[in-house]
């Protein structure tokens, strides 16, 4: 056997043996270490903190023109002006009264809470009536009214809330005990900051009747009759008289400050039961419908350490190509209180292929492919080489689940960028080549995670487009042992708003 | 420059000083370069082992745990030109399972090499094959033991004893031809 002393019987002799490297040695090396001493951000998190960049930004721009034009607060001068107003129908109400009836109704001290009611039955077309039947004509003169509004009344509207607080007020003020008041909050069409016209002081009090019937008329028939589109919450406090409650014209019990809210056409579900039907609304709700296709090439690398046969890529260029169709349904949700941002998310279903085009370098005769330097010396033998052009294509169908969110930059375009996690989840796969005997290397697992980011635009009515690049996960894709596909898809979308 | 322990060194690369990196380099270049090349086809590829393995040992000179620090490198470099052999080549070294020829200790082989110079043994090395070689570089010169040839190569510790005798009895041959006339 061989002496153990062997072991290291040379050492000594190369001890002081050594070579010179070369000058430059070390910059090669430098240049290696400087990249770990500056180490470049992920892109990953580089576009995330651009998004949250940007949604700091959209945030605060949105806040402060949300309070600029949307706050709107009746002064308390405002309000004082408002129940001068209604103290001065009241009395021109009674002048009317008068004049029509012979009565002179201003004596009749302590009948005055009849005293609105009595006026509207004899003086407005309007005229809300004691009677179910008269209730049947006042509901249609509202339609009729709100037929009339709703023309002007499209996709903005603006939500009135507690307009004439003063009625309580002047119920406690300066009505006297027992006389009806009206405090009604309405709709109105399109200017943001139309107020409520209730005429000069120095009108008939026919007139502003007539236009305070009208326009409560209106706001209620617009609630009736354009579900969709308006928004209208009416606070009254009606003379016990008047029997309207089929209407949902529930007083409002926390008057607040007059706030206009521009809404979108809202779905919602109807309920039927033994007093009408009631509406649920999902305000913050928008459901989509739709589909996109994606592209990428260029996104092949071999390890020729665990490629099979020598593979060359055909070009860089063409050496892969991938497609990807979806088709899914998907919402949006605005979040309360953050109006400015959106929470998204939605299920699809997809194809993905895969084409991969290289060219296999095989030693012929075959048995080479495992033979060592020293065997094919020892064969006496020079292997050729043989070039396999070679197409593989792969079919992957899939589902993704994807939620994510959305910062919105135009209102009105729904638009902005937005981020998704998205859950791959393979159903089937089709795998086929050109050269006979290729093997695949079966994908590592069922389902995935990855990404999408994107921009969404609302192009027409209902209409919205997207642009969105996502990776596709490798280990979701069966491929040829040694090359590995890492396709960075970039694609558009086009999805049609069922609610 | 006043001469900087080896302490003090590793102390500066951990803090990733390039001046103290520099001067760990110029300070181990010569000998590693010189592990290199007794595994390395020719002197362009031990330069490039040399240049990954420096890399290497800035980058994992924070697992270094004390003993000796040119043994933990030495370590690396060979690791590393085994590494590289791999991933040049498609296939791996051809480490023929042959019975060990059995040798005794009286036929001189090792007075015989001793009295070789260091270029000599060098030139006879490059002349082998590279699985013998390798075994015979790590047995004879870097004096590790078949066991640990056998985990570093991956192979059996057999395999790793008839590799050295293959290489032994190579040598032995080129020994006859320049001896001979």
């Amino acid at each position: 056997m061989i002496r153990d002393n062997e072991q290291g019987f040379l050492s000594d002799k190369f001890e002081d043996f050594g070579s010179e490297p070369i000058p430059n040695g070390w910059s090669g090396i430098e240049k290696e270490l400087a990249k770990d001493r500056r180490k470049p951000i992920p892109y990953g998190w580089l576009a995330l903190g651009l998004l949250l960049m940007l949604t700091a930004g959209v945030g605060i721009w949105y806040k402060s023109i949300t309070r600029q034009a949307h706050e709107i607060s009746l002064s308390s001068a405002e309000m004082t002006e408002e129940n001068r107003v209604d103290q001065s129908k009241e009395q021109a109400g009674k002048a009317i009264e008068e004049k029509t009836t012979g009565k002179n109704t201003t004596n009749q001290a302590g009948s005055s809470g009849t005293a609105m009611a009595e006026r509207s039955q004899k003086q407005s077309n309007l005229s809300i009536a004691k009677t179910g039947a008269q209730n049947i004509d006042f509901k249609a003169d509202l339609q009729q009214a709100s037929h009339n509004i709703s023309r002007k009344n499209h996709k903005r509207v603006k939500r009135v809330e507690g307009i004439f607080r003063s009625g309580e007020a002047n119920k406690e003020t300066s009505s006297p005990p027992g006389m009806a008041e009206k405090a009604v909050s309405w709709t109105q069409s399109d200017e943001p900051k139309k107020e409520m016209e209730l005429g000069d002081l120095s009108r008939s009090a026919a007139k502003a009747e007539q236009s305070l019937g009208a326009e409560s008329s209106n706001a209620v028939g617009s609630l009736e009759e354009n579900q969709n589109t308006t928004v209208g919450v009416i606070s009254s406090m009606f003379s016990p008289e008047v029997k309207i409650s089929s209407l949902a014209l529930a007083p409002d019990p926390n008057p607040g400050p007059l706030q206009v809210v521009f809404t979108e056409p809202v779905p919602y579900f109807r309920s039927v039961d033994s007093s009408g039907g009631r509406n649920q609304r999902f305000r913050n709700l928008s459901v989509w419908l739709g589909a996109g296709v994606g592209y990428a090439q260029k996104t092949i690398s071999v390890n020729q350490e665990e490629a099979l046969r020598k593979v060359d890529l055909q070009n860089s260029f063409n050496g892969s190509a991938s497609w990807l169709t979806q088709i899914g349904a998907r919402f949006s949700y605005s979040l309360p209180g953050l109006q400015w941002l959106q929470a998204m998310g939605g299920a699809l279903v997809g194809m993905y292929q895969q084409n991969l085009k290289v060219v296999n370098v095989d030693k012929q005769p075959a048995s080479f492919q495992t033979s060592t330097q020293s065997d094919s010396l020892s064969f006496g033998a020079t292997p050729t080489w043989q070039k396999l052009n070679e197409l593989r294509t792969t079919e992957t169908f899939f589902i993704t689940t994807e939620l994510g969110i959305k910062p919105i930059l135009s209102k009105v375009h729904q638009s902005g960028p937005f981020a998704t996690v998205l859950v791959w989840t393979r159903i089937s796969e089709n795998n086929a080549s050109t050269l006979t005997g290729a093997q695949f290397v079966g994908a590592k697992s069922q389902t995935a995670v990855g990404y999408k980011l994107g921009y969404q635009h609302l192009i027409a009515n209902k209409w919205q487009a997207e642009v969105f690049t996502t990776a596709m996960p490798q280990d979701l894709i069966s491929t040829a042992r040694g090359i590995s596909v890492k396709p960075q898809i970039f694609g558009f979308g086009l999805s049609r708003r069922l609610w | 420059m006043k001469a900087i322990s080896t302490q003090q060194l590793l102390e500066g690369c951990l803090r990733k000083d390039p001046r103290y990196q520099r001067v760990l380099y110029e300070r181990y270049a010569r000998p590693m370069l010189t592990i290199c090349l007794r595994y390395a086809g020719d002197r362009m590829e031990a330069e490039d082992v040399l240049q990954h393995a420096f890399v290497k040992i800035f980058r994992a000179l924070e697992t270094y745990k004390g003993g000796s620090f040119e043994g933990w490198m030495k370590r690396i470099f060979i690791r590393e030109s085994i590494n590289q052999y791999h991933s040049r080549k498609r296939k791996p070294i051809d480490y023929t399972d042959e019975s060990p020829a059995m040798m005794n200790a009286s036929d001189g082989f090792a007075d015989a090499v001793s009295q070789l110079s260091s270029g000599e043994i060098m030139k006879m090395l490059e002349k082998l094959p590279r699985g013998s070689r390798m075994v015979f570089t790590l047995f004879a010169i870097e004096g590790y033991g078949h066991a640990e040839i056998a985990e570093m190569l991956d192979i059996s510790e057999g395999t790793s004893k008839s590799q050295y005798s293959r290489a032994r009895m190579l040598l032995r041959n080129q020994l006859l031809h320049i001896t001979s006339p």
